[in-house]
């Protein structure tokens, strides 16, 4: 092997280090960074939510005022759906979508990058917010309070541009992931061969490409209700507040399972690997996610029971919500079959994997409850919706995303997270958790309204607000620990091996981590568990060693994709401080455009790594 | 764009950057659509100013022929292309841009005489409505037409030559085609625009 040193970098430098970051198409390097800045916003999101939890933690809180916390709780919202699940959500996307369907990387590389800099770029953008005074309308951003008259300050421009600018990321990487699931599967991997977690990219992407572009819409009609002075949601001028209700929860709802599809798929593959058996029902799963896309675009005006459209539009879409409920039951009921007498492996991917079954049950049925349009009545704006959503996008979306990354860690990083650690981090994470959000029900049944800043003692919600508060706090414990145990993990627990848990799905056929070409030769897929099929017999295994190819060639790197993102920033910052800075923007945008049709993207060719892969 | 030289045929047998240009199409489509449903919403409220019964459809009705035509030397520049036609191509190409020019003059003529007459964003809820969803029409065009110039800027197409018979699946030729595959978008989307905004009051 002494012609592996050869392959070494000569003179890395820290500065070519960070350019190769900038300008990486490499679909693994892209997941990195996702995840890295995902978890740095949920960071900041959490901290938001930590204040308010201190404020609300006995009557009468003094420690920030009302404007603050409006501030705080929109921000909290926004952030946590936008720069912190979603982007999750992507990291995963891209680590896996490739490296599951046997693909060198995605089909636009390029793209990629430019989608992970306009999401960082429009993210920085969105907290930029806070030194001139954040949004404070909500993550929802109800007009006429969002309108000009009640919001005069520069945060609503804020949210509108900093989501546009999100939104166009989302909407590329969607279209991105829909093309590369369709046309870069290897020999052999039909659709109905995916693993159920590339299903949900694929879901997960049509949502995001047909709920985007009416709420991108209605936030250019808010913007030019507020800029140009029309009134399409003003009523004083003569316009509509409830249509911007229809236009953003036409989003807002698909929106939900956008954050839940993923982690779904993430769930659908761990409790197989530790469960020791195959998923059960692998078409039923499949088919109840396409099943969810599907009407989750028919449930929007369940989000506005209280406005009064009247008991028809009502009752349909109470109908509808509750229909909604039986693919998602059939997901519970065959990820608990798939661990009904089974030899399971506790783990502590599995322990947050069964959590989030658990858990997101809960969230499933306190849903149950108020999609029935007479209780939402009485629900609606009160804590138990906060326990609500914090169950099903907390104990569902971030335990999901939490097993995906003890997970798939080894896969990323080649090492192997703390398990003795990881299982304390479960343990508080899950307690905490539940310490925090299980008492909202009942504050919520006991009256308590949300989105207040403070309330006055006696009214039977002291006890339970001090026990959610000490919750919260577990919970923050919790993830400082998991910060620890990440950055132990980084500097090199035991090296993991190629397939530490003994997988099933291809991207553990692979090294650890896996090569810039991912496959030393092209996969060969006979059914959709491969990777056991080659252990355990079946069909042939997928990867044949002697078939590796030489002439590999993967795409250069490219710094348009910053270059074009940075001028889509420029465009939107300048909508608030100058014009010019829009039009320096738009002609970044156009000139990077053309000078990225014109590079060439063919790279130097990707030695494969020898027989150190073949095994 | 991670095709190239040696890697295996896409799944669908279908180009990378086509699939990429309909499922865009696709999004694009629901953009429009929210875009009329709005106009709908705030048709009758034009509060005594100009109203839907005020659209000139001389001067659109013009525009739509024109824009049509430009459909169809867009499908000629890309006939012309598959057989190697050369300079045919580049002139139904220059013909193609030519054409969107003209309507999107005609746009800013009509954009101006309205303005002329009181109607703008902020005059009215019409107005507003009428102008978000022309606007971004017109800025399509816009778009297209720096696309149509820049496909004759940067000699898409210039590796065939002439006479020669060019394959569906050539990297000049998609190149060219996704364009048209825009082009024709927007194209339809007007069909659509002129026939529920202008035509229907008249009827």
């Amino acid at each position: 092997m002494a012609t592996m040193t050869q392959t070494l970098p000569v003179a890395q430098t820290w500065k070519s280090d960070v350019w190769s970051w900038i300008t990486t198409v490499d679909h693994k390097r892209i997941a990195k960074l996702y995840l890295f800045a995902a978890v740095a916003f949920f960071a900041i999101a959490g901290t938001e939510s930590m204040i308010m939890r201190t404020q609300l933690a006995t009557p009468d809180g003094t420690l920030i005022d009302g404007s603050l916390y409006n501030q705080l709780f929109t921000m909290h919202g926004v952030s946590m759906i936008f720069i912190a699940i979603m982007p999750l959500n992507a990291g995963f996307f891209n680590l896996l979508v490739p490296l599951h369907i046997g693909a060198r990387d995605v089909a636009f590389p390029r793209l990629n990058a430019l989608s992970f800099w306009m999401f960082l770029f429009g993210a920085i953008f969105l907290n930029l917010s806070f030194f001139t005074g954040a949004p404070d309308g909500g993550w929802f951003a109800y007009p006429p309070l969002t309108g000009k008259e009640f919001s005069p300050g520069t945060g609503m421009e804020h949210w509108i541009l900093g989501l546009a600018v999100l939104g166009t990321s989302s909407i590329i990487s969607s279209l991105n992931f829909a093309v590369t699931i369709f046309n870069l599967r290897a020999p052999g991997m039909k659709m109905t061969r995916m693993p159920v977690f590339t299903w949900m990219t694929l879901v997960t992407s049509f949502l995001i490409l047909f709920a985007f572009p009416p709420f991108t819409v209605a936030s250019v009609l808010l913007l030019t209700d507020r800029i140009v002075g029309t009134g399409f949601f003003n009523p004083v001028a003569g316009g509509d507040p409830v249509l911007w209700q229809h236009l953003f929860w036409f989003m807002g709802h698909p929106e939900v399972y956008v954050l839940i599809l993923p982690p779904m798929g993430i769930v659908s593959e761990v409790l197989p690997t530790f469960a020791r058996k195959p998923l059960f029902g692998y078409t039923a799963v499949v088919f109840s996610g396409i099943s969810i896309g599907f009407m989750g675009f028919a449930v929007w005006a369940h989000h506005m029971f209280a406005v009064g459209l009247g008991p028809i539009a009502n009752g349909v879409f109470t109908a509808i919500t509750m229909l909604i409920a039986i693919p998602t039951g059939v997901k519970v009921l065959n990820w608990s079959a798939t661990l009904f007498r089974a030899s399971i492996k506790i783990t502590t991917p599995m322990l947050f994997a069964v959590s989030f079954v658990a858990l997101f049950t809960i969230g499933g049925l306190s849903g149950m409850m108020h999609a029935a349009s007479p209780v939402d009545m009485q629900h609606t704006d009160t804590y138990f919706i906060v326990a609500h959503l914090h169950y099903v996008l907390f104990g569902g979306s971030i335990f999901g995303i939490l097993a995906g990354i003890y997970y798939w860690w080894p896969k990323l990083t080649g090492r192997l997270l703390n398990e003795r650690l990881g299982k304390i981090h479960w343990f508080l994470a899950f307690l905490g958790f539940n310490i925090t959000f299980g008492p909202m029900h009942i504050l919520g049944n006991d009256g308590m309204p949300r989105r207040v800043y403070t309330y006055i003692s006696g009214q039977g919600w002291d006890t339970w607000n001090l026990v959610a508060t000490g919750g919260a706090y577990l919970m923050a414990l919790s993830f400082l620990l998991f910060a620890f145990i990440v950055l132990k993990g980084l500097r090199g627990e035991k090296s993991a091996g190629d397939d530490p848990w003994d997988g099933a799905t291809l991207e553990w056929a692979t090294t650890s981590p896996p090569a810039v070409h991912n496959f030393d030769s092209m996969p060969v897929v006979g059914s959709n568990r491969p990777v056991w099929d080659g252990k355990y017999g079946g069909s042939p295994a997928p990867m044949d060693p002697a078939a590796a190819e030489s002439d590999i060639h993967m795409p250069k790197a490219s710094y348009w994709p910053i270059f074009v993102a940075l001028g889509l920033a420029f465009a939107a910052a300048g909508v608030i401080y100058s014009y010019p800075m829009s039009a320096v923007g738009v002609v970044m945008i156009f000139y990077g455009t053309f000078a990225w049709t014109q590079e060439s993207t063919v790279g130097p060719p990707a030695r494969p790594s020898g027989s150190g892969a073949g095994h | 764009m991670a095709a190239h030289g040696g890697h295996p045929a896409t799944s669908l047998g279908l180009d990378m950057r086509k699939l990429g240009m309909w499922t865009f199409i696709g999004s694009e489509s629901i953009f429009f659509g929210t875009l009329i449903a709005n106009f709908f919403r705030w048709r009758g409220s034009s509060e005594g100013g100009l109203g839907p019964e005020d659209l000139d459809i001389n001067l659109t009705g013009a525009g739509a022929f024109v824009l049509l035509m430009s459909s169809l030397t867009m499908v000629l520049a890309l006939a012309a292309m598959r057989s190697g036609r050369m300079k045919q191509y580049r002139l139904w190409i220059a013909s193609t841009a030519a054409l969107g020019i003209v309507f999107i003059g005609m746009q800013a003529f009509e954009f101006t005489s309205f303005g002329l007459e009181g109607l703008g964003m902020s005059s009215s809820l019409f107005g507003g409505a009428f102008f978000a969803l022309t606007g971004f029409h017109g800025l399509h065009v816009v778009v297209g037409v720096i696309w149509l110039i820049s496909l004759l800027i940067f000699g898409v197409g210039r590796d065939i030559k002439p006479g020669e018979q060019v394959a569906g699946d050539h990297h000049s030729f998609i190149s060219a085609e996704i364009c048209g595959l825009f082009w024709h978008f927007v194209d339809l989307a007007w069909v659509f625009i002129f026939t529920l905004i202008y035509l229907l009051p008249s009827i």
